[in-house]
């Protein structure tokens, strides 16, 4: 079969193109030296296994080699008087075999399942440790399918198909080096089959990592329209969108069965050469073995036994290969995983750490662009210690980016942000969070008690200073009108709060993380305007002592702060105390008269 | 030929799907009933060459056997790649089929389907059950091969020699029984391991929705010890399960091996009294061999089932859901516009044509009302809304149309309301398109014209899931845009500027007005700006409306009303 014979529209099957935004993908080679690691560890149950297996693939040529001795003895006349004495001893090597089995599986699975916890927990690790702006470009999409799919394809290469090679090998080598005791002029009949192996297995290794790549990015897309089927079900129903729904799982579809009609093209074309791998050697043996009859070098029995020794080799030829492909997909899938961990943050060497309420943070001449559009244009800004510090500007103005630049998230192309006296941008995160958190309007219930979903923020914190932390936030009263109270379940599988609560918990994470400088991106714009008012309000003796940027649309925030500066087009345009804004009558002053409707 | 999925119980369901696609699974059992057939051919082959190939001792005639033998091999190989084909599209269809019917259900369901299962259980049946499901397609139908062989053989055998095939057809069945008492202990565990993976994945998934979250304010490490702690968890019982694996492995190798040795020691006899010929004990051997493949064959496919039965469980149980809001029985006749709504509840009505602002100091009483003017939640008939004929004064309960009438004639968009990704056109118009100057007016009365500008590309800019990639206040306004574009005959605007700036949000109440110019519609919110341009609000609180008027009218006289619309600290009690 060659490329030529088959149909056009196979060989040019439309192969969807990668995502440019998405998630990096490790190299094969990372992919070894991790499973090399993984060997090395669990070296002694490795070799166990494969000293078990060998013995195991040894007791299983007993039957062909009880069949070769009866044979002969059948065509020499022979009484069957031993026949039965054989047959007792193959019935033990049958059983040798099940036992050895069965330690050696247990073993080996004994080494999968360690190994792959192993690499699950170090992919989440990774995961955990992806900077934020890599989440946000990326999308949920290719991280919920990496860790549903692709730790679905590693379990299934590393329980199943990593032993199973394993054992093949082994079992290849036991019968190979048994057909050379009957006769090493046997071998050669293996010779044809197993080059046809290498040629066409390296055909196929060759174009099946990118077909498979391919085919899980489109799964990937296909879980986002799933998820996004599922969480956007209320509005498919308000705006009767349900067709266009299907149509575009339709489309998702259809672009999965292409990907997936390119590797089956793959397996067409390498799948019948390995038959003739399997079956072939066995006309050969035959052939060669009944050469050696005629020259007097084996016995008819010798060559029956020969033959099947070959028949009984095809299968763990066959499943050596068919891992292979298993592999292949198990690999892809790997080098997905670990790929995660080439979007590290990258913990940059600090060269003075900030000192709390020292200098106040200070922005000169900062330049920030996404990709090629320049969004903030020079921004001078000083933040005083302690002071509290309301952002306002319409919207795309570039508050948020300056909220990103102050928290350390981003890092301006040119200019300088230091806050109490420290570049925030060359420390760890963690280093980062313990001076200056970010909160914004898209907060989390992780799964499980509200206690455990606070202690995110202070993992030592005690049950008074949560109740502390709830009670700053004025979410007290609620929590303990709740059954189980701090113990009460909550998140995904669990009853969730509504957006205004959910909230409220995250805010009580930052009372318990205590950072000196607070950056409010919009916090309470996702709360109806009335708990949001609330909320704020109860804030502010928390917020007392902390230098806080406040980035507010509502214009009460502003009222309430210290300072105001408001942002237009990348820049600041105004910049002093409410009351000397108003006086100034600017842009702000004019925003002000509006909300008042005079 | 399509029929709706049968999901009286995930067996059905698998049976339906099996139905569904039965040419492409009759074809793969065929293609593999040759292959099978191959292998018993070869056997038999093997047999005859040794008995007249090899003792003949003349070079010619082993030729010809070994000739024989292989092409065996190549007949094989062309079998494989017909099998190859079909066995994907075996699981091609069972599988996207599964997924398509999945995503049909919950389109139909909306709201119904994640006020009742979390929302990871639906996106597991992409990620991982309809790859159970598929699987079993694939190799289920290889269940008429391996019965098609092992009938081969046996009627080979019988006919070759009674008792011998005998002998065979008996020991076969007794070691798939065998077999099987094991099975029920190992999926019993199986399913204990699953549950584990499943709430492993969930934290997994848990945690990657909750990732910008948690590199915001810190709790990675506590976070991934208490993953680290499931998944050891996991590990630990799928080492036990482990054991019942081998032990299963072990069996599977050891019954066909035990019968095996019965045979050849049966069949040497017989040879030697003549009864066999040697090639025939050959045979003989071979077919056990072969035997024992299907029969481990079927062994696994059993347990595949038990895999695919599961996930089926589990996408039965989303089809089973039926919808929170039933049909009307009697559907009341479609009310003529214009067309009014009215709350019976608290008695609040917003006149055909009229844009009304509703007041509600407490947000929770708003959420509520919102979720009564569009029947996004049942009660009883005295909290029901109904539209009220502008003509004829007629009133229509929203229970009495049906869902899609009154999704079209009303719609209530709310800030939770969910922004696909796509194209920034597709996404802003409705179905059917709209004229690029009806979809520009919206835009603008939006205030969203910026959004669009920003990027080169303008309208065919391709939003992410959530248009996570904009601000809250300028999805706001996208979602307000499309709102708009909808054109409904009364739209109900939940809180729609609380998220935009001062600047917009003003911007947006100058507009509103002329752009529903004509129309119904009903503005609940507490915003001044937008009030100030309403032709009449309505103050509600504790179930009842406790004023009404003009935006100017309330502000001069109700206290109440003032401080909830103007916030100023200095009014603040």
């Amino acid at each position: 079969m060659t490329h030529a014979d088959l149909p056009a529209a196979d060989r040019n099957t439309a192969l969807p193109e990668p995502d440019p935004a998405a998630l990096p993908v490790s190299s094969t080679r990372e992919v070894w030296t991790r499973l090399a690691r993984a060997g090395r560890e669990y070296r002694s149950t490795l070799v166990w296994v494969v000293v078990l297996h060998a013995l195991a693939a040894l007791s299983a040529l007993a039957a062909p080699w009880m069949l070769g001795l009866i044979v002969d003895s059948v065509r020499e006349g022979r009484d069957a008087g031993g026949i039965g004495t054989m047959a007792v001893l193959v019935v033990a090597a049958f059983l040798a075999n099940a036992a050895l089995t069965l330690v050696s599986v247990a073993l080996s699975i004994r080494f999968g399942e360690g190994v792959l916890a192993q690499l699950r927990e170090e992919f989440i690790g990774a995961v955990l440790r992806l900077p934020l702006e890599v989440v946000e470009r990326a999308g949920s999409g290719d991280l919920l399918s990496r860790t549903g799919r692709d730790i679905g394809n590693l379990n299934h290469m590393v329980r199943f198909s990593l032993p199973h090679m394993v054992v093949s090998a082994v079992t290849v080598a036991v019968v190979l080096a048994a057909l050379a005791v009957i006769h090493p002029a046997l071998l050669p009949a293996w010779v044809p089959g197993l080059v046809l192996l290498w040629v066409s297995a390296r055909w196929y290794a060759r174009r099946a990592p990118d077909g498979y790549i391919r085919e899980l990015a489109t799964h990937s897309d296909l879980t986002q329209g799933v998820t996004d089927t599922v969480e956007g079900a209320h509005t498919v129903e308000a705006l009767g969108r349900q067709d266009r729904r299907r149509t575009q799982s339709d489309r998702q579809v259809r672009r999965a069965f292409l990907a997936e009609r390119y590797t089956l093209w793959l397996r067409s074309v390498w799948f019948p050469q390995l038959e003739v791998v399997y079956q072939l050697p066995t006309a050969l043996t035959f052939l060669a073995g009944g050469l050696l009859y005629m020259n007097d070098a084996l016995t008819p029995g010798q060559v029956a036994t020969a033959t099947f020794f070959s028949v009984q080799l095809a299968h763990p030829v066959e499943q050596l290969v068919h891992q292979i492909d298993n592999m292949m997909v198990g690999f892809v899938s790997m080098r997905r995983l670990l790929g995660v961990g080439h979007a590290q943050e990258t913990v940059r060497e600090a060269r003075n750490r900030p000192v709390a309420g020292d200098r106040g943070v200070e922005l000169s001449e900062v330049r920030f662009g996404y990709t090629d559009t320049e969004v903030l244009h020079g921004v001078d800004l000083q933040i005083r210690p302690g002071e509290r510090l309301a952002m306002v500007g319409p919207s795309g103005a570039g508050k948020s980016t300056l909220g990103k630049l102050v928290a350390g998230i981003h890092v301006p192309s040119s200019g300088r942000v230091r806050v109490d006296g420290a570049d925030l941008a060359s420390l760890s995160p963690q280093q980062r969070r313990a001076h200056v958190i970010l909160l914004s309007q898209e907060s989390h219930m992780f799964r499980g008690t509200i206690a455990e979903n606070l202690r995110l923020a202070a993992e030592s914190a005690d049950e008074s200073d949560l109740w502390n932390a709830l009670e700053a936030v004025g979410a007290a009263d609620w929590v303990r009108s709740l059954p189980e109270g701090l113990l009460t379940p909550v998140g995904s599988g669990n009853t969730t709060p509504d957006p205004a609560r959910v909230q409220q918990i995250a805010l009580a994470r930052v009372v318990l993380a205590d950072p000196a400088v607070l950056v409010l991106d919009e916090a309470t714009s996702s709360m109806d305007p009335r708990s949001a008012r609330h909320l704020e309000r109860s804030l502010s003796g928390v917020l007392a002592g902390r230098t806080v940027l406040m980035i507010a649309h509502r214009l009460y925030t502003a009222h309430d702060a210290d300072r105001v500066a408001v942002v237009e087009g990348g820049t600041v345009r105004e910049l002093g105390t409410h009351e000397g804004l108003l006086s100034r009558g600017g842009s702000y002053a004019d925003l002000w008269h509006a909300w008042h409707g005079d | 030929m399509t029929t709706p999925p049968d999901t009286r119980s995930p067996d059905h369901f698998l049976l339906w799907g099996a139905g569904q696609q039965w040419t492409t699974l009759l074809s793969t059992s065929v293609v593999n009933g040759l292959y099978t057939l191959c292998g018993v051919l070869s056997a038999t082959v093997l047999g005859a060459a040794l008995d007249s190939g090899l003792t003949s001792g003349d070079t010619e005639t082993l030729l010809l056997w070994s000739g024989v033998l292989a092409a065996c091999a190549f007949a094989s190989a062309a079998i494989v790649l017909a099998a190859e084909r079909t066995a994907t599209y075996s699981w091609v269809r069972g599988a996207y089929r599964t997924i398509a019917v999945v995503i049909d259900r919950s389109v139909d369901l909306g709201p119904t389907l994640t006020r009742r299962l979390p929302g990871g259980e639906v996106v597991a049946i992409g990620t991982n059950d309809i790859n159970r499901i598929g699987d079993l397609y694939e190799n289920a139908s290889l269940v008429p091969g391996a019965l098609v062989s092992i009938g081969a053989i046996v009627g080979l055998t019988l006919y070759t020699h009674p008792a011998f095939g005998t002998v065979l057809t008996v020991g076969v069945p007794l070691v798939v029984l065998a077999v099987a008492p094991m099975l029920r202990p190992l999926s019993r565990r199986q399913d204990h391991q699953r549950d584990r993976q499943a709430e492993l994945t969930t934290r997994a998934n848990d945690l990657v929705s909750g990732l910008r979250a948690l590199r915001g304010v810190g709790g990675e490490d506590t976070i991934g010890a208490r993953y680290r702690q499931e998944s050891g968890r996991v590990r630990d019982a799928g080492m036990r399960v482990g054991w019942m694996d081998a032990a299963l492995r072990a069996a599977q190798a050891l019954y066909p091996g035990l019968l095996l040795v019965g045979i050849v020691w049966y069949g040497a006899h017989l040879a030697l009294n003549g009864e066999l010929t040697l090639g025939q004990l050959v045979a003989f051997y071979g077919y056990t061999g072969l035997l024992g493949q299907q029969v481990r064959w079927l062994t696994a496919i059993t347990t595949l089932y038990i895999g695919a039965r599961v996930a089926a469980s589990r996408v039965v149980r989303v089809l089973n859901l039926t919808h929170d809001h039933p049909e009307p029985e009697h559907p009341a006749a479609p009310p003529e516009g214009p067309l009014g709504l009215r709350d019976r509840l608290t008695g609040v009505t917003a006149h055909a044509g009229q844009v009304t602002g509703i007041v509600c100091p407490d947000p929770a009483e708003a959420t509520a009302l919102a979720e009564r003017l569009g029947r996004y939640r049942d009660g009883t008939p005295e909290e029901t809304a109904e539209l009220v004929e502008h003509r004829t004064g007629r009133t229509v309960p929203l229970t009495d149309l049906p869902l899609r009438d009154l999704r079209g004639r009303v719609l209530v968009s709310d800030n939770d309301a969910y922004l696909f990704s796509g194209r920034l056109r597709d996404e802003l118009s409705p179905d059917g398109g709209l004229p690029a100057e009806e979809l520009a007016g919206a835009v603008r009365v939006a205030h969203a014209d910026d959004i669009v500008g920003q990027s080169p590309a303008g309208l065919d800019t391709v939003l992410t899931a959530r248009a996570r990639e904009y601000s809250g206040g300028q999805q706001q306004r996208l979602r307000l845009a499309r709102a708009l574009a909808a054109d409904p005959e009364v739209l109900v605007l939940v809180e729609p500027v609380s998220a935009v700036d001062a600047h917009s949000e003003a911007a947006v109440a100058r507009g509103l007005p002329s752009a529903r110019s004509g129309r119904t519609t009903v503005l609940i919110t507490t915003s001044p700006l937008l009030l100030g341009r309403t032709d009449r609000v309505h103050l509600v609180s504790g179930g009842r409306v406790v004023a009404g008027g003009t935006h100017q009218d309330l502000l001069a006289n109700n206290a109440d009303y003032t401080r909830t619309v103007l916030r100023t600290a200095s009014e603040e009690p």
